[in-house]
């Protein structure tokens, strides 16, 4: 594991205890939901799902509500632990994203939410998701998009980092953003079909309250008139057969 | 771990068979073991019902 695997793993590791009190209520569950809900419109249900960095395990539990098995992979085994418990239908292992423990064609959904723009090697990674899906199988991965705001995040979160602020996610770990046209072509390469990538969630859990509010009112009108200002990108494949 | 991994589960470095070594178990999880992959001379461990499988060099 390079340093900056060990440094997300370590940062996941400390933050267990406390990330579903970000991700799994109030506003954080609102946010979650809409892009969970986004990602399983895409995904064949009550199959077998692999979900890459799969943190606490709440992507599973969205998915199992329609039955089938799902197996999660995450590189925080602090974050395996919440979610072993939290889904009794899931089954967990600690692994990297990008050199999957995997044999061909086991899957036939493959799901990531929030966590591609930590990998150092994205290639690697749709690469490895192309060949454990089954002929025919579909990957959807949602990610922070490229614009005009998360241009700043980086920065915003190296001064967090050095305040030694304690927040989920908050950490210089070197974050990679990506285009429509960037994420088009990893899948392409890889040898994907039916790539489809839109934006996404313009009402990010950061903005403060107020915004978040007006946020989530004028997000569905965003998302359809000003796609460049939504911040996550909702990228979906299918592999041939 | 359940059991029911086992089948998909390679060695993430080499994709080759790994071998169960069980040390212990309850009626639905193996909680404590290994995962052997005899190409890489590796040995991933079960710890607390998890397998770690993050890529590793030789146990030499």
């Amino acid at each position: 594991m390079n340093a900056a695997h060990s440094k997300v793993r370590q940062h996941y590791d400390e933050v267990a205890d406390i990330y579903d009190s970000r991700y799994d209520r109030n506003r954080g569950r609102l946010y979650y939901n809409r892009l969970s809900e986004n990602v399983l419109e895409l995904l064949p249900k009550g199959k077998h799902l692999l979900d890459l960095g799969c943190g606490t395990g709440l992507f599973i539990q969205h998915y199992g509500k329609y039955g089938g098995a799902a197996t999660g992979l995450d590189l925080s085994p602090g974050m395996i632990h919440k979610a072993r418990s939290r889904c009794r239908m899931g089954q967990f292992a600690v692994g990297n994203a990008e050199i999957l423990p995997f044999r061909d064609e086991s899957f036939d959904a493959l799901s990531s939410l929030l966590a591609f723009s930590y990998l150092k090697e994205p290639e690697s990674m749709i690469k490895e998701a192309y060949r454990v899906l089954k002929p025919g199988g579909i990957i959807a991965v949602v990610t922070l998009g490229k614009n005009l705001l998360t241009s700043g995040l980086p920065a915003l979160y190296a001064m967090g980092e050095a305040m030694n602020i304690r927040h989920v996610g908050m950490g210089d770990f070197g974050e990679r953003y990506y285009s429509e046209s960037e994420m088009n072509d990893l899948f392409l390469e890889a040898g994907f079909t039916d790539i489809l990538v839109r934006r996404c969630s313009f009402a990010h859990i950061n903005l403060i309250d107020p915004l978040y509010g007006i946020a989530r009112k004028i997000e569905p009108f965003v998302e359809e008139r000003l796609p460049y200002l939504a911040y996550n990108l909702l990228a979906s494949a299918r592999k041939p057969g | 771990m359940k059991r029911s991994l086992l089948p998909i589960l390679c060695c993430p470095t080499c994709k080759g068979d790994l071998v169960l070594s069980v040390v212990e178990e309850d009626e639905s999880e193996i909680l404590e073991g290994s995962l052997y992959c005899s190409a890489c001379g590796v040995s991933y461990p079960i710890t607390e019902g998890i397998p770690d499988l993050l890529p590793r060099k030789k146990n030499i």
